[in-house]
């Protein structure tokens, strides 16, 4: 082991809260106390690795220093891709820094230091939320999220992806809560306060999981921070300031049931912080010894007030080593480099020490591999889903894969030189401005410089713009290539909105119109007969307010003369008339429709007990049609609404549903529930006629939310408890499309399967009818919270659902959307199979057979067209290559012919 | 964080003679574009005994400012030697910039200036009744003051006193 102190890390005698070390290894950043204000200084790795580099002037020390917080900087912390730095203070802010490209060198303006930033960090979001110091700071595994502590006895988890939105608070702390640490899968977060408590958080709700207090019941509040930290094979979670028999100790929290049984002790004041080392190691393998595999164990380094640092290895009884003396003042943080092998260590004295181990020391650090295999064997899941390492020796067989391969390789570079070419022109970007050096600039700013009046005759300048920011958080990250298919075509279905109609009123706004309504007294008579028992509750109906919205496209209907229409109007006036709205009894109404086919229909119908009904169309154009939702169910009121919107070129009259409460429907789920009747009158076909909805209505309490047809004719009907059916007319039967409450679509993660972020405004009749449910946090939650076996299996399932769905819906767009994201998963999951599957149903068979049932399009997309599409998503994993090459191959063949 | 912040100020036409206008070369940075302008000024601390004799040399607006990097020059007349009290005329003396947002200050950056004769002689014997053309003005060290500027945020305006030389 080395031991070194590099002096000229310091905060000019300030003390250093916190240390971190970039994921990379080139930087590392301290954040304290500055002269005024807080301090975060980000400083160059390598002159602490190399004396040569320490010695070399040429290599600069110190990269950046920021002071923007207003006061102490308690952490500093280097999200796991390394591009961001979050630091929380005192100040109450959190603010997380990216590195910026456009702006050349500059100084901190009036600090006595006139070392020029070598490299220029700003900050790109300020988190506000704490009513109080920001203590630590953590990112989660994968960046997903990031979790800030306060004095304020908070936890505030920030969506990472969406700062500044916040995602939870965790509330049940009493005092100042002064550490944080994920779990290495990311299903826990812990917490540890000056109340005596360390509390575990379950990620998947942000519910409490559990409160240690036993270890701490003789804690006093005396510490600066509270650094716990969770071992890298998850079994441990370890504390900081715990007490046993009135010594301080740090606590072993075993994950298997919270228990406490084992502590480190031996540091005479408190501990304030714990960090494992990212590392899981095995015993070094002595050559000719036998090869027992020995159990992988973790490394922990534990610093404490009483200014020592003590190393332990989980398979030892004893620390590795203790370093006593080795501050003035107490540790503050401690940071492992990601190889495991150097510690950087920061006090409150203000200075920092850096530990160098050797691998004889530690052990032989397991590979990644080993460690997701670990982490999936003892907890289903890893968070290392893909590995390509793998695959990086695979031989590519096919030029046309190698074509693949290269461009998306070549986009890659294209990012990187982008990159690096804004980094290039960062540093010339001092130089020259519009082919302008900033010389000229200056000695001709006075003469160019714009300067106007004010209206109240003052001087106003305006500035010479020399720079311009990157204010997005990830303005280069997604260069359009990359999302070839983002659908977004028009919403063909009206998103549904609340609205009262008052239906008198509306027959007489529209006076006049084409109204294709007719009452038959008779049908009415004869249901007041039958329902004489009942004739209490339409009254309710009526007062009930539950509505929901129906549309109906307008097509072609039949002429009518107008004389008949008014006439029948004025009898639905007069019906409507005669029965005040809430007192008297509902008038149940047949009604019939003058189209042929419908006024067939409507004879076949035979509603049991039709609610009332009228019609009313809003338009006298003659472009006309409509579709009319008569349902026998008495518990369903139908009002027509005039309103007319058009949507997609495609006039749209609302329907008004009132629905019963339950009582009423007790007393008719005895009864044959005959369906509801929808017409496709734009196609003069009968589409749905008295289906029984009786198999997906039965025994329950529920009722029909929502019915509404696609503009394809297919009618879908939401039901009170979220799920919803459409009619598939080939085979009669009512087929599930949606469920709110399905336990898949929450456990489907597949955003890494879809094309860009906006793909996911995919729209359509699907989209509107499931809803859209495109919380990331959500889906993050659920990443961390399912063994990744399931999650694989429920995500396919889903999105083989939601082709499906598409696809009886015949929503073209959503087929080939949803059918792209399926073959994205799969190509990415690496399920062959079902790839091959998808692949094979859309060539067909090469040779033309007559005696083949393959049908060369699909809701109207030409398979081979999305097999085309297909291919470059395949091309992107070596594995599929065959498979890549084989539909290629057979496709060129096609074209040839 | 400070939406505003002060990159460099550099004095232009260093040293020069006292009736001649000073010069600033100010580039700030902005992080986020501002609904209003900034409004700068360059105060004149005309004796270190009392405000009183503190002279605005000139105020000027700035703006549109966009998010992004700035850079103007910012031009005032010397000040009137005869508001000046006679004895503190010759010595060192102060010249602030202030900037302000809102009538809010959250900058001030200030410069010391010596005011000497530049002839030897006069500067062993000063004269009674200073002769300002005989003067030349050096100005030196900056001290900032305060540099940040809040902006729609929950923290309040803070003005941080930031002593330097």
């Amino acid at each position: 082991m080395k031991l070194l102190k590099p002096t000229w890390v310091n905060h000019n005698g300030k003390p250093i809260f916190s240390v971190d070390i970039h994921p990379d290894g080139t930087k590392f950043a301290t954040g304290g106390q500055g002269q005024d204000s807080g301090k975060v200084v980000i400083w160059n790795m390598s002159p602490v690795l190399q004396e040569d580099d320490e010695k070399d002037e040429n290599i600069p020390k110190m990269l950046c220093q920021m002071d923007n917080h207003l006061a102490c900087v308690n952490c500093v912390r280097w999200s796991n891709s390394g591009m961001y730095l979050a630091s929380g203070g005192d100040d109450k802010l959190i603010m997380v820094w990216k590195r910026a490209t456009y702006i050349g060198p500059s100084t901190v303006f009036g600090s006595s230091g006139k070392l020029a930033n070598v490299e220029q960090w700003r900050c790109v979001s300020i988190l506000r939320n704490h009513s109080g110091d920001v203590m630590d700071v953590a990112w989660s595994p994968h960046d997903a999220w990031l979790a800030s502590c306060s004095v304020d006895n908070t936890v505030v988890i920030w969506n990472a992806v969406k700062f500044p939105e916040i995602l939870a608070t965790l509330r049940g702390h009493s005092g100042l809560v002064k550490g944080l640490t994920w779990d290495p899968v990311g299903k826990y977060i812990a917490s540890q306060a000056d109340d005596r408590s360390l509390k575990v958080w379950r990620t998947l709700d942000w519910q409490l999981e559990t409160s240690i207090t036993k270890p701490f019941d003789e804690c006093g509040g005396t510490t600066h921070v509270l650094r716990l930290s969770w071992s890298p094979d998850g079994h441990y979670l370890v504390s900081a300031h715990a007490m046993n028999n009135s010594g301080p100790t740090a606590q072993i929290i075993e994950r298997e049931g919270w228990k406490t049984n084992m502590d480190f002790v031996g540091h005479r004041k408190a501990v304030t912080v714990v960090k494992f080392n990212p590392k899981i190691f095995k015993k070094k393998q002595k050559n000719g010894s036998s090869a027992k595999p020995s159990c992988p164990y973790c490394c922990c380094a534990v610093g404490s007030k009483d200014r020592s640092l003590s190393v332990w290895l989980t398979c030892l009884k004893r620390p590795l080593v203790v370093i006593h003396e080795l501050f003035d003042k107490s540790i503050m943080d401690i940071s492992w480099t990601l190889n495991g092998l150097g510690i950087l260590v920061c006090s409150m004295d203000g200075s920092v020490a850096f530990l160098d181990f050797s691998q004889d020391e530690l052990g032989d650090p397991l590979s990644e591999e080993e460690k997701s295999r670990i982490h999936q064997s003892t907890y289903g899941k890893s968070l290392a889903i893909m590995t390509e390492a793998q695959l990086s020796t695979a031989v590519i067989e096919n030029p046309e894969m190698l074509k693949y391969q290269r461009r998306q390789q070549q986009q890659q570079l294209d990012q990187k030189s982008a990159a690096t070419r804004e980094m290039g022109s960062a540093t010339s970007v001092a130089g020259v401005v519009n082919g302008e050096s900033l010389e000229d600039i200056r000695k001709n700013l006075l003469k160019k410089q714009v300067e106007t009046r004010t209206a109240d005759g003052r001087r106003r300048i305006t500035p010479l713009c020399i720079a311009q920011l990157d204010t997005g958080m990830n303005a280069t990250s997604t260069p359009a290539a990359l999302s070839p298919s983002v659908l977004t075509t028009p919403s063909k279905i009206e998103p549904m909105k609340a609205f009262d109609s008052r239906f008198t009123e509306r027959s007489k706004a529209t006076p006049g119109a084409p109204a294709l309504t007719s009452m038959t007294p008779t049908a009415v008579e004869r249901l007041k007969e039958q329902n004489l028992v009942k004739e209490l509750r339409p009254r309710d109906l009526l007062e009930s307010s539950s509505d929901s919205d129906e549309k109906v496209p307008l097509a072609k209907a039949s002429s009518l003369s107008k004389r008949k229409l008014e006439l029948e109007v004025e009898t639905v006036e007069k019906k409507k008339k005669g029965r005040p709205r809430k007192d008297s009894r509902l008038m149940p109404v047949s009604l019939s429709v003058q189209s042929p086919a419908a006024l067939t229909a409507e004879k076949e119908a035979m509603c049991l007990s039709a609610p009332a009904l009228a019609l009313k169309l809003p338009i006298p154009s003659p472009q006309r049609a409509f579709t009319l939702q008569v349902s026998s169910d008495p518990s369903m009121y139908i009002e027509v609404e005039n309103e007319v919107t058009v949507v997609g070129g495609v006039k749209l009259s609302r329907l008004k549903c009132n629905r019963e409460g339950k009582e009423w429907e007790t007393v008719l789920t005895s009864r044959i529930l005959t369906a509801a009747g929808s017409w496709d009158v734009h196609r003069q076909v009968v589409v749905v006629k008295e289906e029984s909805l009786h198999s997906i209505l039965a025994g329950s309490d529920m009722t029909v939310s929502q019915i509404l047809l696609t503009q394809h004719g297919i009618p879908v009907m939401n039901l009170s408890d979220g799920k919803a059916y459409c009619f598939n007319p080939s085979l009669s039967t009512w087929n599930l499309v949606s469920d709110k409450q399905d336990s898949l679509a929450q456990c489907a993660d597949f955003r890494s399967s879809l094309p860009s972020q906006d793909a996911m405004l995919c729209s359509g009749p699907l989209a509107i009818i499931q809803g859209r449910t495109s919380n990331s946090g959500r889906q993050a939650a659920r990443l961390f919270s399912v063994p990744h076996v399931v999650q694989q299996e429920t995500t396919l399932a889903y999105l083989e659902n939601q082709v499906a769905a598409a696809l009886t819906l015949q929503s073209s767009h959503e087929y080939r959307h949803w059918l792209l994201v399926y073959a994205r998963y799969l190509v990415n999951e690496g399920f062959e199979y079902r790839l091959r599957e998808i692949c094979k149903d859309l060539l067909g068979p090469v040779h033309y057979s007559t005696g083949s049932q393959w049908e060369s399009t699909v809701v109207g997309l030409r398979k081979r067209e999305l097999l085309k599409e297909l291919l470059p998503v395949i091309g992107q994993n070596l594995r599929f290559q065959r498979l890549f090459t084989e539909c290629q191959e057979q496709l060129d063949i096609l074209r040839d012919k | 964080m400070a939406k505003v912040s002060v990159l460099n100020v550099a004095v232009l036409e260093n040293p020069s003679p006292f009736h001649s206008p000073f010069r600033f070369e100010i580039s700030f940075e902005c992080s986020e574009a501002l609904a209003d302008d900034l409004e700068w000024k360059i105060i004149y601390v005309g004796s270190a005994e009392s405000e009183e004799f503190d002279q605005i040399l000139d105020s000027v607006l700035v703006g549109p400012v966009p998010a992004g990097r700035h850079m103007f020059v910012f031009q005032a007349d010397a000040p009137n030697p005869s508001l000046i009290p006679e004895t503190d005329a010759v010595g060192v003396t102060v010249v602030l910039i202030t900037c302000t947002y809102h009538g809010q200050e959250f900058i001030r950056v200030g410069y010391y200036v010596n005011n000497e004769y530049l002839n030897p002689e006069l500067r062993e014997n000063p004269p009674m009744k200073p002769d300002f053309s005989q003067v030349g003005p050096v100005s030196t060290s900056c001290f900032p003051q305060g540099r940040s500027l809040y902006l729609g945020g929950v923290q309040p305006f803070k003005l941080r006193v930031k002593v330097t030389s």
